[in-house]
């Protein structure tokens, strides 16, 4: 199925959860938070959430300077 | 009814021209509260915007001093304010852009033993702090105390916005970030550009206004992301966490 990960098209497979896309995508998990369709997704939820198709995942990170 | 000064209609007519503003609102910023934690680049710009806007009460908390590598995007400080507190600076320009206002220097940082105090009889407290310890305490303390906190934060490239009402049932800082989240992304690690920080802050700046005047509604529970290269800003919502420890029992009806 198809979803994006920061507007970018993306092949994954059928029910990948989103702590299996953060290692597929081998993205550095310290400092990451990320969301789905535009709501943020708690990082102790990611391996339980499933994605599905056409979901618009954003990643991004802390950001705690001022 | 007339309810400002001569004075007040002068210094304030261009904004009482804007056709949401009018004399009560403007009344309503001088009644207001406002406390600014951290005054480096978000705190320097947020602060001259609410100061000249006539917020009555500032309440200003930083315990650091002006260095030369602050000016780049610290505009409220001078080559001849290095070594002084930031706080007092800051407050004498303030105080300088508007002699009507009271402004409180507190020229301490904010740990857990003053956090309360710094922080009580706020209309809305406005993070500018510079790490992931201060804005888990004062996103906790906010909780405890049910004070608005808009939360406002830049580096590298990035900047994040966050609103955040106690009473409401959205999600926490907390419920964003976890405390041992690292900060890959301080201004110390990674650097920051002027004109970033400035844009969140002054983004920070108007949403106070809207809230405190309820020109407009605020969207509670909000998470803005900034990226300057871009210039785009994205709004995510930030849903509770369940069993949050900060704001666990405020959450319970949030859909
Ligand atoms: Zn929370």
């Amino acid at each position: 199925m198809q979803i994006t990960v920061n507007d970018k098209v993306t092949e994954v497979v059928e029910g990948l959860s989103l702590k299996q896309l953060i290692e597929d995508l081998s993205v550095d998990e310290n400092g990451l938070a990320l969301a789905v369709n535009q709501q943020v997704i708690n990082r102790t939820l990611w391996p339980q959430h499933a994605l599905h198709a056409d979901d618009q995942v954003t990643l991004f990170t802390v950001v705690a300077g001022g | 009814m007339t309810v400002l000064s001569r004075d007040d209609y002068g210094r304030y007519s261009r904004q009482l021209l804007v056709a949401e503003m009018d004399e009560v609102k403007q009344q309503a910023l001088s009644h207001a509260e406002v406390v600014i934690v951290g005054l480096g680049g978000l705190g320097c710009a947020v602060a001259p915007y609410l100061a000249g806007a006539g917020v009555g009460r500032l309440r200003l908390v930083d315990g650091d001093e002006v260095e030369l590598s602050n000016l780049p995007r610290q505009p409220l400080y001078g080559e001849p304010d290095i070594g002084e507190a930031k706080a007092s600076v800051a407050s004498q320009r303030l105080r300088d852009i508007n002699r009507t206002l009271s402004v409180q220097c507190h020229a301490t940082r904010l740990v857990k033993s003053n956090a309360e105090s710094l922080l009580r009889g706020a209309s809305v407290v406005l993070d500018c702090t510079d790490n992931m310890a201060s804005r888990q305490l004062i996103n906790q303390v906010c909780y405890q105390l049910g004070i608005p906190l808009i939360s406002s934060a830049a580096s590298g490239m990035q900047g994040q916005l966050l609103l955040l009402h106690p009473h409401q049932a959205h999600g926490c800082y907390r419920c964003l970030y976890a405390p041992a989240q690292s900060e890959p992304n301080t201004c110390l690690a990674q650097g920051v550009l002027g004109p970033v920080v400035g844009i969140v802050g002054i983004m920070q700046a108007l949403q106070t206004l809207l809230f405190i005047t309820a020109m407009a509604p605020l969207n509670w529970g909000e998470l803005r992301l900034f990226d300057g290269l871009s210039g785009q800003w994205q709004a995510l919502k930030l849903p509770p966490l369940e069993g949050c420890p900060v704001c666990g029992e405020n959450n319970a009806d949030y859909s």
